[in-house]
């Protein structure tokens, strides 16, 4: 009997396979074509694909001009010396492809790796690493599943270009984090066979293989096909033509430049933390540091740990298993960490002898797999190379990252990794000890100003007993420095410290012409302004006028309504 | 031309042995266009999470 059915079959399978075939060349090409103008984007809700698949990692590995930076949180940071902007133009022939987002430790990037395969033999790549992960004990479950991908897991898993035994110590890692799994049913099992150390699991998971190819195979083209789609919806503006503007850099210049953009960005704390970040952060320390060693912020106990927890962590590991995957693929890799915020360490009695615990043992792990490595822990004390207590760069670090960029993307051979980095000054070593009674955490409100008094408060969080002195200037003429120790009930019960903080000052005649004043106020001593301020002031002139006073509650409100 | 004769012709036509074949063979691509359809964007996209820094 005839199999009417077969041919057809068998045709339309011919049909659809040389139908994906042409799709597949046909994405390929779109991604080659638009893999420039997209590589600068760095935030991953913006290119989400980039970020879940591996179809743009690949082609931007094809790329000659493209130097793939994996990384963490600290490439998703906008900085406008992001080396992303800085080389947004090939300014020296190159730019960056970043591939950092928000939680992402080295488990994940050598996962997102491993699916790029082969297409990173003999390929320059950089990882950066930032401290702190290498003394948690474990990288929090909920930022390894943010960062999960179930494209990434399977092309791990059912890798041709990973050996057995270091999938199996992979494998063991991927199975600490269950619930990332929970949906892959084939990912999991094969995970499961690949750990067991038997004849029997090995059998299976080599059963496993065929049907992990066709998954990956499958995850590959819906890959391509996210990409396509992708593609196709996003605003052709975005799309530009992209622009080579060749251009020498002056990596002195643009330190210093950068340093000085920084330091007006992190004047409200000894620590050189940004001030957006202190603002948050001071305020929690001010709350807590009274309370340690009892309850105390995950961040303090995590520092105060750090000379356990460094030996345990197991970020150490994966970093391990990042570099023999990177070993097995054929790259060509280069380490950047950034250094600790060291005396917000100091701080917090961590001296640099347990610091150095970190960049000591990141030398022997890199040293063992002769990848170069760069640790700037001549930086540990510069307060401006890092914005905040979780190391990630500032303006000036970003230079500094951006010059080894350059040096290694151009350079055909790396002798000595920090030659990358030798035409800029090196850092002042390590971070002093410092005093706690010195940091200070400003707060305070421009209420008022006038009719006939300029009115707020102002306190300091962390030693809350303290009067704050304010500044308080008539455009840039300083009128006076008054305390701010007056008791208002508004603010105690606000819970601002004991309510002795508020100030008053009586508007001078000199400054009742009828005439627009721009009156501001700022914690004394510092570039520090209060909320509100600056603020117009118009007095007429009530010569002969007695101007009360008030002597005991201003009733100034910290939530900003006026007295 | 009306329905039935419409019919008529097309079954002459299914009744073409090479008629037959090129119908079970848009008949199977219908059947694959439509799993592709349905199965084709995979999902790779991480559980939104609360960045736990540090």
């Amino acid at each position: 009997m005839k199999a009417p059915h077969l041919a057809p079959a068998l045709a339309a399978v011919a049909i659809t396979a040389g139908a994906l075939g042409g799709g597949y060349l046909y994405a390929r090409s779109i991604e080659a074509r638009y893999v420039h103008a997209l590589a600068p984007v760095i935030a991953s809700g913006e290119f989400p694909v980039k970020f879940e698949g591996s179809a743009w990692q690949r082609a931007a590995f094809r790329e000659t001009d493209l130097l793939p930076l994996y990384g963490s949180s600290e490439l998703e940071l906008k900085d406008p010396y992001h080396a992303a902007n800085l080389f947004k133009d090939y300014p020296t022939g190159f730019t960056i492809f970043p591939m950092g987002k928000m939680g992402a430790g080295c488990l994940t990037a050598l996962q997102k790796l491993t699916a790029v395969g082969s297409d990173l033999q003999g390929k320059k790549v950089v990882i950066s690493i930032t401290p702190p992960p290498f003394f948690r004990g474990m990288m929090p479950k909920d930022n390894y599943q943010g960062n999960f991908s179930a494209l990434y897991a399977s092309a791990l898993v059912f890798s041709m270009d990973l050996g057995i035994p270091l999938k199996q110590k992979i494998a063991h890692r991927l199975l600490d984090y269950p619930k990332s799994l929970e949906k892959e049913p084939l990912t999991r099992l094969a995970l499961h066979y690949l750990v067991e150390d038997s004849p029997l699991g090995s059998a299976i998971y080599r059963a496993l293989m065929p049907l992990g190819q066709i998954q990956n195979l499958v995850f590959q083209l819906q890959d391509h096909w996210n990409s396509l789609v992708f593609i196709h919806s996003i605003e052709p503006g975005l799309l530009h033509d992209v622009q080579h503007k060749p251009a020498t850099l002056d990596w002195q210049g643009l330190a210093g430049e950068a340093e000085l953009l920084y330091r007006d960005n992190a004047y409200n704390n000894p620590f050189g933390i940004a001030k957006h970040v202190w603002e948050r952060e001071g305020r929690r320390l001010g709350r807590q540091v009274d309370a340690y060693p009892g309850t105390i912020l995950p961040l303090v106990r995590a520092i105060r740990e750090m000379g356990q927890t460094i030996s345990s962590a197991k970020e150490w590991t994966d970093l391990e298993l990042l570099l023999q995957t990177l070993q097995e693929l054929g790259a060509r890799p280069l380490i950047l960490s950034s250094p600790m915020k060291g005396a917000y360490y100091a701080y917090w009695a961590v001296p640099f002898e347990e610091r150095r615990l970190y960049y000591d043992r990141l030398e022997k792990v890199a040293g063992e797999y002769n990848i170069p490595t760069i640790d700037f822990a001549d930086h540990d004390g510069d307060a401006f190379f890092t914005l905040d207590a979780a190391s990630h760069i500032s303006s000036k670090g970003w230079i500094y990252y951006c010059k080894v960029l350059d040096a290694f993307y151009h350079a055909k051979e790396i002798d000595s990794a920090y030659a990358l980095v030798s035409e800029l000054p090196p850092g002042p070593g390590p971070a002093p000890a410092g005093p706690r009674d010195k940091i200070s955490n400003y707060e305070g409100f421009h209420n008022s100003s006038g009719p006939s008094m300029i009115a707020g408060w102002a306190w300091d969080t962390i030693n809350p007993d303290r009067a704050v002195p304010v500044d308080i200037y008539d455009g840039k003429q300083l009128l006076a420095t008054v305390a701010a120790d007056r008791f208002s009930e508004g603010l105690k019960k606000a819970g601002i410290g004991n309510g002795q903080h508020a100030f008053l000052y009586a508007i001078p005649q000199h400054l009742k012409d009828g005439h627009p004043h721009v009156i501001r106020v700022r914690i004394a001593g510092t570039a520090l302004d209060l909320k509100r301020t600056p603020q117009p002031l118009t007095a007429a002139s009530t010569v002969g006028a007695r101007v009360p006073v008030a002597k005991k509650d201003i009733k100034a409100h910290p939530d900003g309504s006026p007295p | 031309m009306n329905l039935h004769a419409t019919l008529q012709y097309a079954r002459v036509l299914v009744s073409a042995p090479w008629a037959r074949t090129v119908a079970l063979t848009l008949y199977y691509l219908a059947i694959l266009l439509g799993l592709i359809l349905l199965y084709g964007r995979g999902d790779f996209s991480s559980p939104p999470f609360i960045y736990q820094g540090f």
